[in-house]
């Protein structure tokens, strides 16, 4: 099958979600989020569908989601399949409606005390098309972490999957989501909802590092006095497109967005950050920021980065935004040298020290030695 | 008395312009070498020359350190060697802890000598024995380097790099700028104290002030991409009273 073949016609039963795709059209090599994708190599290729079969779930202290389907959970974890889900219905990706459309049953996991949660992804089907949903609802007041993990062996397969996530008042919710990606031939959409609620806290970390072709693109709204605090890492070598899209709303008074994202890109490496801060007119007093800088670590790298902003208030008490692309400092570098440090080594403390404002953020070691492992993989 | 470092008819640009036009100069082992000379005589381009900056091409001529034909060497390469510069004008690199830069760099340095590396207290210890001796706040050890440093720390700094890693050669790229007087004695005292028979100094600047902490043995003049003259202390003397045009070719 092809994603470009799909036929609205056959899915009667979910009108809303054909409805809504018909007014916005299939996306196409000019649709805005992914004009710098390259997306039409991928609807236009032949899968194999597969729809992840429902199994039973083994009990784990982690969850574990197989080519789309869990296969492990923790006992405290309670886990549905909803057919027919709430559904975002101002999502500026057409890949999200079309992944609902293509699902029959939403994972859903339903948080209910503070915890911390790991997740992990392993995509497995080599040519297969394998589209899922995972839905995450919070109870309010609680804090929850989780982890993302990405073990990837499928080669010519994509994988159209994303979060949709409610996070009640009063919650917080810390997602770090670790991609790293070794097969240059992997591709992954995902297109995730994000619903923050009254006071609710939403932060993400994202770590895009590696080689394949992937693009997420996540919609986020903030109701009053809720917070999102984004972070973004992409490290993309050999002919990596490695890249995130946003659209976040403020929609509710004083709420507030934060975003910040750092880019390290070589070989023929593409990156994207292409992030769309909303504030709407009935978010008074909300502040955004947001922030986009990218080292290319040589000729024929490439980033695409678009922070933008739309503000349809006039009381907003921070709106700044700003992006920069450049090389490695040398007078930095020679300083070093200059010291006895070796070139390479150099370089890598100075690209380290361009990532350590998130690294040390999100106070996890573990996901910077992933880096250094992979940035000190030489050819 | 042996030579430390040969520098031979060098010629060198920047870009397409010609900066350096054929630099004699032998600097002698034990020997504190001053190069003085009105701004933009070269001074800086000839301290990149002798470090391997990579703005700075030599088009002709060689630079020997002991006994070694360096022109072409990387820059780690020269410092490994021992050829140390305390930068006009220190970078600050954010992200990059001022203490561990330092251990990277004296642990390449003792890999190079064939020493065990020292480890993340033992190198504490030593370095805040300097830091001590330096006057300087111990706080500095846990920021990132040179950030947020005023001029008189920046220039404190290299001079703590520079006993730590303990070169051979040293050059001081108008380590006097910016430093009041008091900062002034400091660095010179800390720079008398590392003067060793085996030890050369080439110290630019293009005021006499720090000459009267620090003694030269020899006095360059250089202009315009060449040296004018060469000789003891008695040149300073004579250039504070006429200028540097005296030594002007006729
Ligand atoms: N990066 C550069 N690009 C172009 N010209 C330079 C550069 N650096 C120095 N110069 C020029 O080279 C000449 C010598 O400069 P410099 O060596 O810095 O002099 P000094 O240190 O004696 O003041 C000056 O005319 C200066 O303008
Ligand atoms: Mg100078």
């Amino acid at each position: 099958m092809r994603i470009l073949d799909i036929n609205l016609e056959e899915y009667g039963a979910k009108k809303a979600l054909v409805q809504k795709l018909k007014s916005m059209g299939m996306p196409t090599p000019k649709t805005e989020h992914y004009r710098y994708f390259g997306i039409r190599p991928i609807l236009d290729k032949e899968y194999i569908p597969y729809s992840p079969p429902i199994q039973s779930i083994e009990e784990a202290d982690h969850i574990e989601i197989v080519d789309g389907m869990v296969t492990k959970a923790p006992k405290s974890i309670f886990v549905e399949f909803l057919t027919n889900p709430k559904v975002d219905d101002s999502h500026y990706d057409q890949i999200y409606y079309i992944n609902h459309l293509l699902v029959d049953k939403t994972i859903h996991f339903e948080l209910e005390k503070d915890m911390e949660l790991t997740i992990v992804q392993k995509f497995t089907k080599t040519g297969a098309f394998v589209p899922y949903r995972i839905k995450i609802s919070t109870q309010p007041g609680i804090n929850v972490k989780i982890e993302e993990e990405c073990i990837v062996y499928a080669e010519e397969s994509l994988y159209l999957y994303g979060y949709d996530i409610d996070l009640a008042k009063d919650a917080i919710l810390q997602l770090l989501q670790n991609r790293v990606t070794g097969l240059e031939n992997f591709a992954q959409i995902a297109s995730h909802s994000v619903r923050c609620n009254k006071n609710s806290e939403f932060r993400l970390f994202t770590f895009d590092f590696g080689v394949a072709k992937t693009l997420h693109n996540y919609h986020i709204t903030l109701e009053e006095n809720a917070a999102t605090n984004a972070n973004h890492v992409i490290f993309g070598k050999e002919k990596a497109k490695l890249g995130n899209t946003f659209h976040i709303e403020n929609r509710g008074k004083d709420s507030r967005t934060h975003q910040f994202s750092r880019n390290i890109l070589k070989d023929k490496a593409r990156g994207i950050f292409d992030g769309l801060l909303i504030v709407k007119n009935p978010a008074k007093y909300s502040a955004i920021y947001q922030d986009s800088k990218t080292i290319l670590l040589n000729d024929g790298a490439f980033m695409v980065s678009k922070p933008q902003m739309e503000i349809y208030t006039e009381y907003i008490s921070e709106a700044t935004h700003g992006s920069t692309t450049g090389q490695l400092d040398e007078e930095a570098l020679f300083y070093l040298r200059q010291r006895g440090i070796a070139k390479e080594q150099a370089k890598e403390m100075l690209v380290l020290s361009f990532l350590d404002e998130i690294f040390e953020k999100l106070g996890d070691e573990k996901i910077k030695k992933e880096f250094i492992e992979l940035y000190e993989e030489r050819e | 008395m042996s030579t430390m470092m040969k520098i031979k008819d060098l010629h060198a640009q920047i870009g397409d312009k010609q900066i350096l036009k054929g630099i004699d100069l032998e600097l002698l082992k034990g020997k504190v070498h001053a190069i003085m000379g009105p701004n933009g005589a070269g001074k800086s381009t000839l301290s990149k020359a002798i470090v391997g900056h990579p703005d700075v091409e030599v088009t002709k001529g060689t630079i020997v350190y002991k006994d070694k034909d360096i022109t072409d060497w990387e820059p780690e390469e020269r410092a490994l060697e021992g050829i140390f510069m305390a930068f006009q004008h220190p970078v600050e690199i954010p992200g990059v802890n001022n203490a561990y830069f330092l251990r990277t760099a004296l642990n390449a340095k003792r890999k190079h000598l064939g020493l065990p590396p020292l480890n993340a207290a033992e190198f504490l210890r030593l370095l805040k024995e300097k830091i001590k001796e330096l006057g300087m706040r111990e706080e500095m050890i846990h920021r990132s380097l040179n950030e947020g440093f005023s001029g008189g720390e920046k220039k404190l700094n290299e001079i703590l790099q520079m006993e730590i890693l303990e070169p051979d050669f040293v050059i001081l790229d108008e380590i006097d700028s910016g430093l009041d007087i008091d900062a002034l004695k400091k660095v010179s005292e800390a720079i008398n104290k590392m003067r060793t028979p085996d030890r050369t100094f080439m110290i630019i600047t293009h005021y006499r002030k720090i000459l009267d902490y620090i003694e030269p043995d020899f006095v360059h003049v250089l202009k315009n991409g060449k040296v004018l003259k060469t000789g003891g202390i008695e040149i300073v003397d004579a250039l504070e009273k006429e200028g540097y045009k005296i030594f002007e070719e006729v």
